[in-house]
């Protein structure tokens, strides 16, 4: 029982961080239509920054800052460079996926070229755990969890109450009739890129904080795990993406005390390929196909 | 020097045989297969442990059969097992996936299969890997080490020529036709008759069996293979090779895995060493390979040699241009006793 109450404590911190990247990438495939390969990148890039940052200024606060500015910047430049010149033509949604394939070898290999690969370390202390009801936390899981449900919460309200989000929901739904309501999609799309590569670069901090290290392809290899909550929660369903980031976070750390840590990943992603071939409209399914 | 030339063509033409493959499945089909490299590394791993005598007689080693056999066998059973293991695999994945969700299926199967191999010791022998590969045909040759070089580049060449010939074949037979269509519009080709899963799947099984043929020449060039020689980041290097080359074009696909995998990465070490930075080369080789991606998807979509779009011979119609010719609307029939252009959707076959 001790044990199953640790592995559930494990888990709900992976869960926290999983929850941040997933809602990130399904908000960004809900308005965009592309299944971004490069947001593991988005996280190695934010994870890199905060790192350099605290080296430099030494205070974790400030490298939280940079994070999410690199992840921003990132998010954006992806949009307005990779994207850019191809925007004008028609091209598959599978030339676009090659084309976030291309640029995760380049920023991944970028970071090799320019850190070089060994693993490095975030000079931060952990503190000691302490009881919380049944689970035991450390002030910084602690910090993690609380930061994860307060990005949930301003997802939420940023798509509920505000203007950004009713024109993101509405470009989600069908682009060419917000553009016929006046959306203005291409703003929309920007700064939807900006939002998610924020929220990319502060999970990768985040990632580098729980995992205790970094190394250039520490965003591609956790990028799949992302794809697994996010597809377990449907794609593109922010919600849905809060629920599967919470199965798939609690299921690997869970299962990592019964097999082998070392299976972890192998789980996830049999998760991954049950959920597609069984219930490939996610754990919450979209109203729409509800009602037909 | 001549050491070096026959080293790095036998490479080459193991390289080609593997984007071959891989030209099957994404090309002519159509399937964004981003696991595709574990079938070249099954193909390794299976003829390894089909030639590699059993594993009892070392210490601390352990994988499964050891038969002993000749190469040929442990190169048929390479192909047939990667065969074998991409017939269960589509067959499941491509039942109900489609485009990128097949995409991201095939990834995180390719790394189940890695962490499995990699940790389960007993199957592959771990991370360590199986090491001490024959040299095939060397005990009757009698060559110096020189000489079964050459040997071996020619050995290799061959079975390029016959993979090419044969996907050639293949690509102008009815089936080729019929999995193009299905390429280009499913529920037209369905509505036509062919059988979209099928056709899909006999794709999907023909790449994997040459990735194990490539694999297995690959595992007898190297004589070593192990986890830490190959990654599921291979499949995306391949990719670039074919955009650049030209998808679904069989030449194309040659020509890119020569610029790409081959030339780029002899010439990038010649790049003088960075500083301690061991992993300069390796990481600017990829930039350099998703640069490569991102301007060839920009300038020239098709890539070098574009998809041909007759029936008629690789080299006929290339020299004639055709294809480009037939869009421009300038009369070519004159020039170009070449077949009939192919409806994708067409009723050719029954």
């Amino acid at each position: 029982m001790n044990t199953l109450l640790l592995g559930l404590g494990f888990g709900l911190v992976t869960a926290a961080v999983l929850a941040i990247s997933t809602v990130a990438l399904s908000l960004q495939f809900g308005v965009t239509r592309v299944p971004n390969f490069a947001h593991g990148e988005l996280m190695t890039v934010g994870a890199y920054a905060a790192y350099t940052a605290i080296r430099a200024a030494h205070s974790t606060l400030l490298g939280a800052v940079a994070a999410i500015a690199a992840g921003a910047i990132l998010g954006a430049a992806i949009n307005k460079l990779l994207f850019g010149p191809f925007r004008h033509r028609q091209v598959a949604r599978l030339t676009l996926f090659v084309l976030t394939i291309a640029a995760s070898l380049i920023i991944q290999n970028a970071v090799l070229l320019y850190f070089n690969g060994s693993t490095l370390s975030l000079p931060l202390g952990g503190g000691t755990p302490h009881k919380v009801g049944p689970f035991l936390f450390t002030t910084q899981q602690e910090l993690i969890i609380a930061v994860a449900v307060l990005i949930m919460l301003g997802v939420h309200a940023l798509l509920r109450y505000t203007y950004f989000g009713r024109a993101q929901r509405a470009v989600a739904e069908n682009l060419s009739l917000a553009r016929a309501s006046g959306v203005n999609a291409a703003r929309v799309i920007n700064r939807t890129w900006l939002l998610t590569g924020a929220l990319a670069g502060l999970s990768g901090f985040i990632l580098a904080i729980t995992t205790g290290g970094l190394y250039p392809a520490m965003g591609f290899q956790f990028l799949l795990v992302v794809f697994a909550a996010a597809i377990l929660g449907g794609i593109g369903q922010p919600y849905g993406a809060m629920a599967g980031a919470l199965v798939v976070g609690v299921t690997m750390e869970v299962s990592a005390l019964y097999i082998s840590s070392d299976y972890k990943t192998v789980v996830a992603f049999g998760l991954l390929i049950l959920a597609l071939l069984f219930r490939p409209q996610g754990l919450v399914a979209p109203r729409r196909a509800a009602t037909g | 020097m001549f050491e070096y030339l026959v080293s790095v063509g036998t490479l080459a033409a193991i390289t080609s045989v593997i984007a071959l493959g891989l030209n099957s499945r994404w090309g002519l089909s159509g399937q964004l297969d981003l696991g595709y490299y574990i079938y070249v590394a099954l193909g390794a791993y299976i003829d390894g442990v089909l030639t590699l005598p059993s594993a009892h007689t070392q210490p601390d080693v352990s994988y499964i059969l050891g038969l002993h056999l000749p190469f040929l066998a442990g190169f048929a059973g390479a192909g047939l097992g990667a065969g074998l293991v991409s017939l269960v695999v589509g067959a499941v994945a491509l039942k109900n996936l489609r485009g990128d969700y097949f995409a991201i299926v095939t990834v995180a199967a390719t790394i189940i299969g890695y962490t499995v191999i990699s940790q389960y010791k007993p199957l592959f022998n771990g991370y360590n890997g199986l090491y001490g590969a024959s040299q095939p045909f060397a005990a009757s040759l009698n060559l110096s080490p020189q000489g079964y070089q050459a040997f071996y580049f020619g050995l290799c060449v061959v079975v390029l020529v016959a993979v090419f010939v044969v996907l050639e074949l293949l690509r102008r037979s009815p089936f080729g036709l019929a999995v193009k269509a299905v390429r280009e519009n499913e529920i037209a080709a369905s509505a036509f008759g062919k059988r979209t899963y099928l056709l899909r799947l006999k794709a999907y099984v023909i790449g994997g069996v040459v990735a194990g043929l490539g694999g297995s020449l690959f595992m007898h060039y190297i004589t070593a293979f192990n986890p830490a020689s190959w990654s599921p980041l291979e499949t995306f290097l391949l990719y670039g090779a074919l955009l650049v080359g030209g998808t679904a074009n069989n030449l194309g696909a040659v020509v890119g895995a020569l610029i790409a995998l081959i030339a780029f990465p002899q010439l990038t070490q010649l790049i003088p060493a960075l500083g301690s930075n061991s992993n300069a080369g390796p990481a600017i080789q990829n930039i350099v390979i998703g640069l490569l991606i991102f301007a060839v998807l920009l300038f020239r979509a098709a890539g070098i040699l574009p998809e041909l779009t007759t029936m008629s011979g690789q080299l006929r119609t290339r020299g004639a241009w055709n294809w480009r010719r037939r869009a421009t609307g300038q009369a070519a029939d004159s020039a170009e006793p070449a077949g009939p252009v192919v409806d994708p959707a067409g009723p050719e076959e029954a």
